[in-house]
This record gives structure tokens, C-alpha cells and sequence, in this order.
């Protein structure tokens, strides 16, 4: 009987010493990452293309010195017809391990552009900011696209905002005989507890073209472009 | 001979002790922070790294409570957005300096000249732009508990865009201040920054940040 007991008494004790180191590690927290990356403008279309520019993006950062920063900035760009835009700038920047807490981690990102100039006129704006943050704590991970706005946009003709303003994420707008744009488009990631992420484009132009049936009916559409203005991500996890 | 109660008597208190230490560790950042004990003033460096970037719009959301200067030259207003990472330590005299770091700051003017960018650049303990000169930097305590870092006066170099594309030097200073996570959320603040042109543009004081975040670390 005693044998027994003894048996069952070393198989707890394993039991605890895996379960023990699984809770230890797990809490303690392990390597945190980060990653950020802003651009001015993209377009791909046939009126005219441009890579994501000027693109700044965050270099790998990891261990107790870790954290970084990038920038990019051009006077101004052109992408055809599709788009003219000025002063742009291009922000990011990222940490892990805050006041000591292994578990913290932070990124954020900023993209400014001004005067743009969507489609000869279809699309303009006095200025475009797009701002995300993401932060770890050992409450969870979060992120926000606090201080993005757009300042003195007209879409076709509607003015949208005057002055400097914001609008509800992911409003959507048609373009009669173009397509449609989304304002304040907002692209989540992560769980929320131990990642976050968050890509916000504040003009985001889809050009599409209609697909015809045998009888000449419009049956859909296709996509046959994409313009992006002020694009930032920022993401935290592990 | 191996015997079991080795194994319990071994692994037991390694298991309590481990499932405890995992228990016990704190479940929240606390935004405040008591002084260290060696804390005599704000030459120290107790923080070692800061790293931020976002938004500020001055002058509508002054940290007038933290701003441990006044105003050093005319307000500068509109949206300003920023991007820094700065590593502290300390010279053969034990003063506080930077030993590397990057800072972008954008101006984004409702008028002529429309943007004007400034860059700092620090690499083994020296600014960039001259090659030679040491970056004196310094912390303090905010009044919410959160911690402060000065960086300079120091040269930036500077690009006002549509003066032709003028480009310059100047003094320069960066304030932020880490006062909680998120930096920015809801509004403005709880996380603030100060960009000074100190030969040009002028001061934004310390303002409550409208996006981003700041972190010391």
C-alpha cells in the first residue's frame, strides 16, 4: 500500500514540476516583437503607377536595447493622371521592454502627404495624416489610429471635411463610372491580448471597370487599380 | 538505488516554487513610478532608452503642469508629427548625454512656408551633423508619475520645403514624456512632446500628444 501511495505521489510531483515551468515561462514573458511601416502614396493603375513611397520601415528590434527608428521623406510625386501629391513624410518607430517590464512593447507609425491631387481633380485634399499605435502591457495589446485625419477633402465634388477632420473608419464613397474610395480604412490584426495591429490607409481609390454579359448588361465589375494615400502599421506581439 | 521520494522530494518544491513565482508576477504596468533611491536631481539619466513617434497640435493641448521650461520663442502652431529613439548613458564626467539616437520632426504649417522637417542624427555620443560636439540630454519625474527626457540643445539639420528647398542648421531641443499606456488614447494624451527651434521656427511647448505613444524604458 505504501508503494503505492508512493507511486502516485512521484507522478503529482511530475505533473506539478511540467505544469510549474509551463505557468513560469509562460508568464514571464518572452521575447516581444515589433513592426512598423509608413508610406506616402501607392498606385497601381493603368493611368499610372508608383511604389509604396516614401517608405519607411522598421528595422527587427529584440533584446534589452531594442528599439528603432526609420524615416522617409520626398518634396513631392507623380503617377500620371492617377495622382500628384507634395511634402510627404514617412515615420516609424518601435520599442520592447518598457521601464523593465518584459512583457511591454510599443510601435507607432506616421504618413503625411499635402496637396494631393486624385484622378485630375476627382479626389483632393489640402493635407492627409495617417497615425497608428500599438502597445503590449501585461493588461493586453492594443492599437489605435488616433491623430489620422484628412484636411480639406473633396470626393467628387461632395466636400467631406473643412479644415482639419476626421471620419468614421472605413467610409465608403462610389465614384460614378470609376469605382469607389474608402476614407479612414481600417485593417485590424492580432488577438487583442497578446498581438495587435492596425493598418490605416486614409484614401483608398478602387478603380474597377464593368464586366459585360453577351447582351451588353453590366453582370459585375472588375477591379483594374488601386491608389493608396497615407498608409502607417504599427503591431505589437509575440 | 533511485528511490521515488527523491523525485517527489525534489520536484515538489521546485514545482510549488515555480507555479508561485508565476502566480506572483505583477498583472499591470503601473503609469507611476516611485524615484529611485539614488535620484539627487535631473542631471541623472534614470531612464536609459526613450522611443516615440505620433502627433501633437499645438498650441490646443498644452502640458503646461510638466513643461519645465517657458516658452522659448514664438508659438509654433498647427499639426506637427515626430519619430525619435534615443539611448542615454553617461560622459567620463557623469553627466548625462546621448550616446546614439534619431529624431524627425515635421511641421506641417497652414501657410507659407507650408513644411518644414528638422533631423537629428547621433552616433558614438556625438551629434552627426558637426562630427564632434556631445548631445547633452536629462530626466525628470511628470507630475503624473511618468518620466521625461530633454534631449540637447543640439544641431539639427533642417529642410523648409517650399522655400525652394532651403536647407539649414539650427539648435535645437526635444522634450517627451512617458505618462502612460496608451500614449494618445482617448483624445489626447495621457503622453506629451516639445519640439524648440530655437533659432528659427520657435516653441511648441510641451503638448499632449493627439496620436502615438511614448515609451521610456
Amino acid at each position: 500500500m505504501k508503494r503505492i501511495h508512493t507511486q502516485w505521489a512521484s507522478r503529482l510531483a511530475a505533473l506539478g514540476l511540467i505544469v510549474g515551468l509551463t505557468a513560469g515561462l509562460a508568464t514571464a514573458g518572452v521575447a516581444q516583437s515589433v513592426s512598423g511601416r509608413a508610406y506616402g502614396v501607392y498606385a497601381s493603375t493603368p493611368l499610372g503607377s508608383t511604389v509604396q513611397a516614401p517608405l519607411a520601415v522598421l528595422p527587427a528590434v529584440s533584446g534589452p536595447d531594442g528599439g528603432d527608428m526609420a524615416n522617409a521623406e520626398s518634396d513631392g510625386l507623380s503617377a500620371g493622371s492617377a495622382l500628384s501629391v507634395d511634402f510627404l513624410n514617412s515615420i516609424t518607430s518601435g520599442s520592447v521592454d518598457r521601464f523593465g517590464d518584459p512583457s511591454a512593447a510599443a510601435a507607432q507609425s506616421v504618413a503625411s502627404v499635402g496637396n494631393v491631387n486624385i484622378l485630375s481633380g476627382v479626389i483632393t485634399a489640402a493635407g492627409v495624416i495617417a497615425s497608428v499605435a500599438s502597445t503590449r502591457t501585461a493588461d493586453g495589446a492594443v492599437s489605435n489610429a488616433d491623430g489620422s485625419t484628412l484636411t480639406d477633402l473633396v470626393v467628387a465634388g461632395t466636400q467631406v471635411t473643412s479644415g482639419d477632420g476626421t471620419v468614421e473608419p472605413n467610409t465608403r464613397m462610389d465614384l460614378p463610372g470609376t469605382g469607389y474610395v474608402v476614407l479612414n480604412e481600417q485593417i485590424p490584426s492580432g488577438d487583442g491580448v497578446t498581438s495587435s495591429g492596425l493598418t490605416v490607409n486614409m484614401i483608398h481609390v478602387v478603380l474597377q471597370q464593368p464586366i459585360l454579359g453577351l447582351l451588353g448588361e453590366v453582370i459585375g465589375y472588375q477591379t483594374v487599380g488601386n491608389i493608396i494615400v497615407g498608409s502607417a502599421t504599427s503591431a505589437v506581439g509575440n | 538505488m533511485f528511490k521515488p521520494r527523491y523525485l517527489v522530494m525534489l520536484a515538489a518544491p521546485a514545482a510549488i516554487a515555480l507555479g508561485v513565482w508565476s502566480c506572483d508576477r505583477p498583472t499591470t504596468v503601473s503609469p507611476r513610478m516611485s524615484k529611485p533611491n539614488f535620484w539627487a536631481g535631473g542631471e541623472q539619466c534614470p531612464g536609459s532608452k526613450f522611443t516615440g513617434g505620433g502627433r501633437i497640435d499645438p498650441p490646443d493641448h498644452l502640458d503646461a503642469e510638466d513643461q519645465e521650461d517657458p516658452q522659448s520663442g514664438s508659438q509654433i502652431s498647427g499639426k506637427v508629427t515626430f519619430g525619435f529613439n534615443v539611448f542615454l548613458g553617461s560622459d567620463a564626467d557623469g553627466n548625462c548625454v546621448v550616446e546614439k539616437g534619431e529624431i524627425q520632426v515635421v511641421h506641417h504649417q497652414p501657410e507659407y512656408p507650408f513644411q518644414v522637417t528638422w533631423h537629428v542624427s547621433i552616433h558614438d555620443g556625438v551629434n552627426s551633423t558637426d562630427g564632434s560636439t556631445p548631445v547633452p540630454a536629462h530626466t525628470y519625474f511628470s507630475s503624473r508619475g511618468g518620466l521625461c527626457v530633454v534631449v540637447g540643445p543640439t544641431t539639427a539639420r533642417g529642410h523648409a520645403v517650399t522655400l525652394g528647398g532651403v536647407k539649414f542648421t539650427e539648435q535645437t531641443r526635444m522634450s517627451a514624456c512617458d505618462n502612460g499606456e496608451p500614449g494618445s488614447s482617448p483624445g489626447f494624451g495621457p503622453d506629451a512632446f516639445r519640439w524648440e527651434s530655437m533659432e528659427n521656427f520657435g516653441d511648441t511647448q510641451l503638448q499632449f500628444l493627439t496620436g502615438g505613444n511614448i515609451q521610456a524604458h
